[in-house]
């Protein structure tokens, strides 16, 4: 019994104390921190086969490091240190740390000259295959980042280095990379100048694979959200009536199968699958005027969402992330600006009142941004803002050789939401380029005498 | 009551005890306490409630006022007296000159002296409601933490100092920054600005970013020192300082 009453005075003694209310205290928010790139020292990837190197090895291992030094240098963490600065020579010293790993390299060495992060990686050839076994570590803890090793056939050498990229991107920030998307765009064809083909390659413009062949104008092509189809609109002959029409296709990556999908008459264009890749919305002009329809992905259950106002011109549509809300582009105010509306297209709002011409809107990966096309003086440049419209902000600024402003045009999000591709002609030709969201970090993507033009970043593709 | 119905009775009580108590450490586990930013919290100001008073020690105020008053009415009377005593007179035909020279000195120091009783007249008027009321608790409003005025303005352009400060010395590599950590640490400050003592109280998960934010921390101080009425709860609460957020 008194053991009893004890353990009850010490219960309602720790409720008591358990119950005082805490001080208030004093909370300030430093906010967001400055931020630096990261020195990386990428050393040179050590061939380690049994058989001695010839060329064609040499350049298997010259490939996958420029495409990690790629990968990584667009991913704006890194600064590269040059081999110059190195205290200690990387082919001389083994993967691992020393003590540990006899002749492993020495991370004092590392730590002098500043350098945050250390990639140590080998790679061998074996026949027709390649495999990479590669160390990242964080030099001021000594601690392994990454650790693995990556085995295919020469011929996804490129995918090899990407799947790299991403898998240290990801042990990094904790989120996924982009480097093993891939970017879908037309492309003038080779032979007949006036033609157009889609065409669907890697982020950075490696591995371009003409996925149309109608000998016309294709273009507008869009990613399924799957990322396993490509929708494009193309000027198809019809023998029946002997007349061209702007048809909509769609396009199975895998199968290398294509579906005549809409063939309204007039525009079938602008195709955007819905989430879930179950329905699509589509430009059409079969009453004479553009406007926005939502359809199945086969191209029926045809339901009109835009109707004017007075002949008023809706297009463009792009389906925000969750579905809920679809933003396009409409003259309907005069000039055409950018709009939103609910995926059954009520509630339409208008977002954008600057400029004189504002186009293309793409929803940004996490729904909180739009980019879009916006001309304003004598050229179009990429433009972001927040889905509110406010935070309106100009992400290109370029120069024709001949000294006048370039267009840019045609902007699409990585899956990232990192970068943003979009075609310039600032070289005099229509080239991709990306940029990140706060118009630093500039890079051109294609680099040949072709014009490339309506560019879509595929989703996650790994 | 017998001792099987007083330990029912008690087992109840400790049962009901331990509910609460259970109730009490879930919530502080898994609810943990928003702290109140005290820059936007409602503020009251308290007032204590009134001392008993004695009779005969009436407050110093009313003393003083009785006596201005009675010196007010007591100051009249002089000069009028002594008006009468200085009333001109008819000049005196025998030393008109010297009589003339007299009277008008009689006549300056009557307005000298009645310039001084205006004077002191104004002083006590001004004196009376100069006069500050002895402090008693009951009618002394209490500092409390209420922030209006020139205290807030004073406290937020401290805070806004801590803040820039820190902010200046909050550097990440850009993948840390990507990663989207958050960390919170609470700094015990003195009357000086020195930091007394930092502790983690929230980690971001990482330790690299840990570190960044206690570098921020380390590389401010020290830090401004603080305004009067926040020595006492920075040298003992502290600030929680959010990396971000």
């Amino acid at each position: 019994m008194q053991k009893l009453v004890t353990f009850l005075i010490i219960v309602l003694l720790s409720t008591t104390a358990l119950g005082q209310n805490e001080d208030s205290k004093i909370y300030i928010d430093v906010g967001q921190a400055q931020v630096k790139k990261s020195l990386l020292a990428l050393t040179p990837l050590v061939y380690i086969g049994s058989q001695s190197a010839d060329s064609s090895h040499i350049r298997a291992g010259q490939d996958l490091y420029q495409v990690i030094y790629n990968d990584l240098n667009t991913s704006g963490f890194f600064t590269f240190i040059k081999p110059e600065a190195y205290l200690e020579d990387p082919a001389k010293v083994g993967l691992r740390p020393a003590p540990q790993t006899v002749g492993g390299f020495d991370f004092n060495n590392w730590k002098t000259i500043g350098a945050e992060f250390l990639t140590r990686a080998a790679y061998n050839i074996i026949g027709s295959d390649i495999s990479l076994e590669i160390y990242i570590y964080h030099v001021p803890t000594a601690k392994l980042v990454l650790g693995r090793t990556y085995r295919g056939t020469l011929s996804v050498t490129r995918k090899l280095a990407h799947s790299l990229a991403n898998d240290l991107i990801k042990a990094l920030t904790g989120k996924r990379g982009m480097f093993v998307s891939k970017l879908t765009a037309s492309r003038q064809d080779n032979r007949l100048k006036s033609a157009k083909e889609i065409y669907v390659m890697d982020w950075d413009g490696a591995n371009a694979q003409k996925i149309s062949s109608h000998n016309s104008i294709a273009l507008s092509p869009a990613w399924s959200n799957k990322g396993d189809k490509v929708a494009y609109t193309a000027f198809a002959y019809h023998t029946a009536n002997k007349t061209r029409n702007a048809d909509l296709f769609v396009y199975e990556i895998v199968t290398g199968k294509r579906f005549l999908t809409s063939y309204r008459k007039g525009m079938n264009s602008g195709a955007a699958f819905i989430p879930g890749d179950q329905e699509m919305l589509i430009t059409l002009s079969m009453d004479g005027t553009a406007d926005i329809f939502r359809m199945s992905a086969d191209g029926r259950n045809l339901k009109p969402l835009t109707r004017g106002p007075n002949r008023a011109m809706n297009v463009e549509p792009a389906v925000s992330p969750d579905g809920r809300t679809i933003a396009f582009s409409s003259d309907r105010a005069g000039r055409p600006h950018i709009f939103l509306m609910n995926s059954d297209g009520t509630n339409v709002r208008r977002l954008t009142f600057a400029g004189k011409y504002n186009s293309s809107p793409a929803w940004s990966p996490d729904g909180k941004m739009i980019a879009f096309a916006g001309y304003d003086s004598n050229h179009f440049d990429i433009f972001v803002m927040n889905i509110d419209g406010t935070g309106l902000k100009r992400l290109t600024d370029a120069r024709k050789p001949n000294g006048k402003p370039a267009n840019n045009e045609s902007p699409s999000w990585s899956p990232d939401g990192r970068h943003i591709v979009f075609s310039s002609d600032r070289t005099g030709n229509l080239q991709l380029y990306i940029v990140s969201p706060d118009g630093t970090n500039e890079r051109r993507i294609t680099n040949d005498n072709y014009n490339w033009d309506k560019p879509k970043w595929s989703p996650f593709l790994d | 009551m017998t001792a099987d119905g007083l330990e029912r009775t008690l087992i109840i009580s400790l049962i009901g005890h331990l509910a609460i108590a259970s109730v009490i450490f879930l919530r502080a586990a898994f609810v943990p306490e928003q702290p109140i930013e005290i820059r936007n919290a409602i503020k009251v100001d308290i007032v204590g409630l009134p001392e008993k008073m004695d009779e005969p020690s009436l407050p110093l105020s009313q003393t003083k006022e009785t006596l201005a008053t009675a010196d007010k009415e007591k100051a009249p009377l002089a000069p009028i007296k002594e008006s009468k005593v200085e009333t001109p007179t008819l000049p005196d035909p025998k030393g008109p000159k010297k009589d003339l020279a007299k009277s008008q000195k009689r006549a300056l120091e009557e307005l000298k002296r009645r310039a001084a009783l205006d004077r002191i007249r104004e002083q006590l008027a001004k004196g009376k409601s100069q006069e500050p009321a002895r402090l008693v608790r009951g009618n002394q409003i209490s500092p409390g933490n209420a922030l209006s005025g020139l205290d807030k303005i004073a406290y937020d352009r401290y805070f806004d100092e801590l803040r820039e400060k820190m902010r200046a010395n909050f550097s990440l590599p850009q993948w840390l920054a990507d990663a989207g950590y958050k960390a919170q640490i609470q700094v015990l400050i003195d009357e000086r600005g020195l930091i007394v003592k930092k502790i983690l109280i929230s980690s971001s998960g990482n330790e690299v970013f840990d570190a960044k934010a206690i570098e921020a921390v380390d590389a401010s101080a020290p830090l401004p020192a603080p305004p009067q009425r926040l020595q006492g709860l920075l040298s003992t609460s502290g600030i929680i300082f959010g990396f971000p957020e």
